[in-house]
């Protein structure tokens, strides 16, 4: 049964993978502070060492076409043991919505509004959010590619602009630190920006893709995503130097630095139109993601009335994951990479095993993606009053 | 969210109280059609003539007239036509006239029931002539503007066309001027419209439908498309919801948009309307659908895209850097309409940051004797304006000077000398205002969504404004008109060549990828030659020319 009756096409799906990753790309801290001006170097390695988890991706996609992540594990691991995995996830997309949306109210509670209660910068988005979620998945990601753009012309701008600032040296020493740094960086960036794209199977009924498109869409997008991480980590670091681990929002300051004569100085509200733009489109795949993972456990007809819910849920739970920033970040760089590899990598991949070990799915001999389509069912009691 | 609810709350009830209604009423209705049915038209002309009387209500612009006819005046008839809705030379010259001298040199008389059909074929000289056996028809025919001709001893009627009333010329329209461009407009009859847009696309492709909607009014509607280029699907949605009107009357196109509207309570309008032959044309050639509607000369078109607000007739009359510049100069006023005063409220409010100095001391300045918050001022400034509008739409001509000049010197003036509203927040109204009617026919929903956006800028500013903006997107996004996304053409990389540029003519081989269907192709692409009209043999003259010199 789908809940979400609209289609998105495999560039729109393309672009949304890249913008997720992108939205990963301004809230680096945590990566420059293992890693320092050597964080370009895990960077590179990771979009490497992510291929073969994005590989699973698109192989479970391509699997159960008409499944989302939850549908699948009912059918591989069983009602009972998949409603267990689902209730997980949940708690998982729920949890990324909410961190992601903290740091949203964290950063305009820090730059624009410090006065402000956090819970009212929040409480805003989430509304917003939700009113995008009730409208369903053609609406979330109908901005993906014109914001995927936006933030490559913001990442190529402030690239020329600060280019006369730019000093080579503050790349070196390259390659000093200890190996389990980089590895520990690169672990870092699989899971945290990259691994999170496992939420983009809950998307799948509404993407139609044949084998070879699911492929091209999904390795495109992580690849841009990527090269646009590498694009700004390059950038500051050039910039900034050793000082890079010092400050939680390194892209804010290199914006700050741009003054040429008296016409174009103080961009940094480009970093935060980015910053908006990047961080609601996230909570906004997020949440909608929880509300569809929500609707499937509870096998409701309709997700709409648990978009609010989930918003809610959202906006009280954030603030309680952790009780200062400090923690935060410690736990994004110590806990968060193992913990969050469990849904990323390891269940994904069990299921792939099982999944193969049961000859799953089992009715589609073929692809049934690349049947021919059935037209939708629109309109069908219309035409009989038209006769 | 909410509306949606009620609405479908209202809906259920009022189908289940139809329903209800309905059951009770099925035996009353019976009776009635069937007291309908009885009156039927008879062989005596008096009692037909009653009969007709008796069903338009006896009314005093009823014209009856009798007259004799044949070779010894044997036969009496009667014609019986509105007075006002027909054209009297075409009476005189096409009826009466053949009906007087027919027969004369005739030797047998038909009998009676051949008498009809050859006055029908062979006697009236009409455009159209049609023989009719119910005298509701007859009766329909008369209010149309039609003249029935019943003669005594046969069973039926003919409805002569005759239709001729006053109209107002083809005039150049009042609300869509151009510079260049053609000058006509539609008008308020329905014919007249039709004609002029044949006349712009002469193609058996165009293909019109007409309906009647209205139980009082009996309005015309015609639905004018180019058949194989519109996509089957719209047409028959459309077709759909304006069969299933069932409403009393139709007095201006805009009643047939508000019902087959998608989103009524969205600020943006789905539908959109033109005055202009050449626009509607245009849209049409495009793949979309126009609505033509008796007695109003605005034409309705559907389905309407967001960018169509933006593009004018005129930015394919003149050459495209130009259009594409004027364009987006449309886009940058549409923007400063709706967000101005609410980043003015912003800046004022909460981010002096962001102000540079010298300018923030002005504003500083201005707000120094002003007693109300920016928020009120703004609101109280956006308020006189819509006043001043409003006066200045509805007031005769003559007055409206009085009206510019009271809002001009005391609105403007006055106000801040006085010490009421800043002179900056005059400046931004003001271009606020102007910058509205650049985009004319989103002028409503730029004046509602600036006071919309002007609570969140008032409450959180520019993170406010930030997500208000969000908001009016995702809003957008999810609005459709007739099954098309209303602004698919910003995410649609293809139809990029007429959104925030105009490409040229040549280079627009395709047409809306989301509206039309099967013949997308409008031409071949070709780049134009630099001389296009220099051959050969002039190139070489040129080559020989240069050598030369």
């Amino acid at each position: 049964m789908r809940l979400d009756k609209s289609q998105i096409s495999g560039t729109r799906f393309m672009f949304t993978i890249t913008f997720f990753l992108q939205s990963s790309a301004l809230l680096t801290a945590f990566l420059s502070s293992v890693a320092q001006q050597d964080s370009w170097i895990p960077v590179v390695l990771s979009t490497i060492s992510c291929m073969p988890l994005v590989y699973l991706f698109r192989t479970l996609m391509v699997m159960f076409p008409e499944k989302t992540l939850l549908e699948m594990m009912d059918e591989v691991f069983g009602p009972v043991i998949g409603k267990i995995f689902g209730v997980w996830y949940l708690w998982f997309f729920l949890t990324l919505a909410a961190l992601n949306l903290k740091d949203l109210g964290d950063f305009a509670k820090a730059t624009v509004m410090t006065e402000t209660p956090h819970v009212v910068l929040v409480l805003l988005c989430a509304l917003v959010v939700v009113w995008a979620v009730r409208h369903g998945l053609k609406v979330v990601t109908r901005y993906s590619a014109l914001f995927t753009f936006i933030e490559f012309g913001i990442v190529a701008v402030t690239f020329v602009l600060v280019a006369h600032q730019m000093d080579f040296n503050n790349l070196l020493p390259a390659f000093q630190l200890p190996p389990i740094k980089y590895l520990q960086g690169t672990h870092l960036m699989t899971m945290i920006p990259v691994g999170e794209l496992v939420v983009m199977l809950m998307l799948t009924p509404c993407v139609k893709l044949s084998r070879t498109a699911a492929t091209k869409y999904w390795f495109i997008g992580v690849t841009m995503g990527m090269l646009t991480l590498f694009a700004i980590l390059v950038r500051d670091i050039m910039i900034l130097g050793n000082t890079l681990p010092m400050f939680t929002l390194p892209g804010l300051v290199t914006m700050r630095l741009v003054n040429l004569g008296e016409a174009l100085s103080r961009i940094e509200i480009l970093f935060a139109v980015g910053l908006t733009m990047l961080l609601f489109f996230k909570v906004a795949v997020l949440c909608y993601a929880s509300t569809i993972a929500l609707a499937q456990l509870f096998k409701t007809k309709s997700y709409k009335n648990f978009a609010l819910i989930i918003g809610v849920l959202v906006v009280v739970y954030g603030p309680i994951i952790y009780s200062s920033t400090v923690e935060q970040s410690t736990s994004a760089r110590d806990v968060i990479p193992f913990f969050w590899g469990v849904f990323e990598v390891w269940i994904p991949l069990l299921m792939f095993i099982i999944a193969k070990i049961r000859k799953l799915p089992k009715k589609t001999a073929e692809n049934p993606r690349e049947q021919e389509p059935q037209p939708p069912p629109r309109r069908r009691v219309k035409e009989e009053h038209m006769k | 969210m909410l509306f949606g609810y009620l609405i479908r709350k209202l809906r259920f009830l009022t189908s289940y109280r139809n329903i209800q209604h309905q059951s009770g009423n099925s035996a009353n209705e019976e009776t009635k059609v069937e007291k309908q049915n009885e009156i039927k038209i008879q062989k005596s002309l008096h009692e037909n003539l009653k009969n007709l009387k008796n069903i338009l209500c006896d009314s005093q612009d009823l014209n009856v007239h009798s007259i004799r006819f044949g070779s010894e005046s044997q036969f009496s008839a009667a014609i019986v036509f509105f007075d006002g809705m027909i054209d009297n030379p075409t009476l005189t010259d096409g009826i009466l006239r053949p009906l007087m001298l027919w027969g004369m040199g005739k030797k047998e008389d038909p009998d009676d029931t051949d008498l009809l059909n050859i006055l029908e074929q062979e006697v009236v000289c009409a455009s159209t002539v049609t023989k009719e056996e119910a005298l509701s028809e007859l009766a329909a025919g008369c209010l149309c503007g039609e003249t029935v001709l019943l003669v005594d001893g046969c069973m039926g009627g003919l409805v002569i066309n005759t239709k001729g009333w006053e109209k107002r010329s083809v005039t150049e329209p009042a609300s869509e001027t151009v510079v260049r461009g053609p000058r006509e407009g539609f008008t308020e009859n329905l014919r007249t419209n039709t004609s002029l847009i044949r006349r712009k696309i002469r193609n058996g492709q165009l293909k019109l439908e007409q309906l009647k909607v209205g139980e009082k009014t009996q309005t015309t509607v015609c639905l004018m498309y180019l058949e194989g280029v519109a996509n089957p699907k719209i047409v028959e949605e459309v077709q759909y919801r304006i069969s299933q009107l069932d409403v009393e009357s139709i007095l201006e196109s805009g009643y047939i948009e508000e019902y087959i509207e998608d989103a009524p309570f969205s600020p943006f309008s789905t539908v959109d309307y033109s005055e202009k032959p050449d626009v509607v044309a245009a849209r049409i050639l495009e793949g979309r659908i126009a609505i033509v509607v008796d007695g109003t000369p605005f034409v309705l078109t559907v389905p309407m895209l967001f960018i169509e607000s933006f593009q004018t007739a005129e930015d394919y009359y003149v050459r495209p850097m130009y259009a594409s510049l004027l364009r987006i100069i449309r886009f940058i006023a549409y923007f400063i309409t709706v967000f101005a005063p609410a980043v003015y409220i912003a800046l004022n409010s909460f981010h002096h940051e962001l102000i540079p100095t010298t300018l923030l001391f002005t504003f500083a300045k201005a707000r120094e004797g002003t007693p109300f918050p920016v928020f009120v001022e703004a609101l109280i400034m956006i308020f006189a304006f819509e006043i001043l509008r409003e006066a200045g739409v509805r007031l005769p001509r003559p007055v409206g000077q009085a009206i510019s000049i009271v809002g001009a010197l005391i609105m403007g003036d006055a106000a801040v000398s006085a010490g009421i509203v800043g002179a900056p927040m005059v400046i931004t109204i003001a271009i606020t205002a102007v910058a509205g009617f650049l985009v004319p026919s989103q002028t409503d929903s730029g004046s509602m969504l600036r006071v919309v956006m002007m609570i969140p800028a008032a409450v959180l500013g520019l993170y406010g404004v930030a997500f208000g903006f969000l908001g009016m997107l995702v809003h957008l996004a999810s609005l459709e008109s007739f099954g098309v996304p209303y602004f698919d053409s910003f995410s649609n990389t293809r139809d990029m060549q007429d959104t925030l540029i105009r490409a040229p003519l040549w280079a627009m081989t395709r047409r809306p990828k989301g509206i039309a269907r099967g013949d997308m192709t409008r031409g071949h692409f070709f780049i134009p030659p630099l001389r296009p009209f220099a051959s050969d043999k002039h190139q070489e003259d040129d080559a020989q020319e240069g050598g030369e010199s």
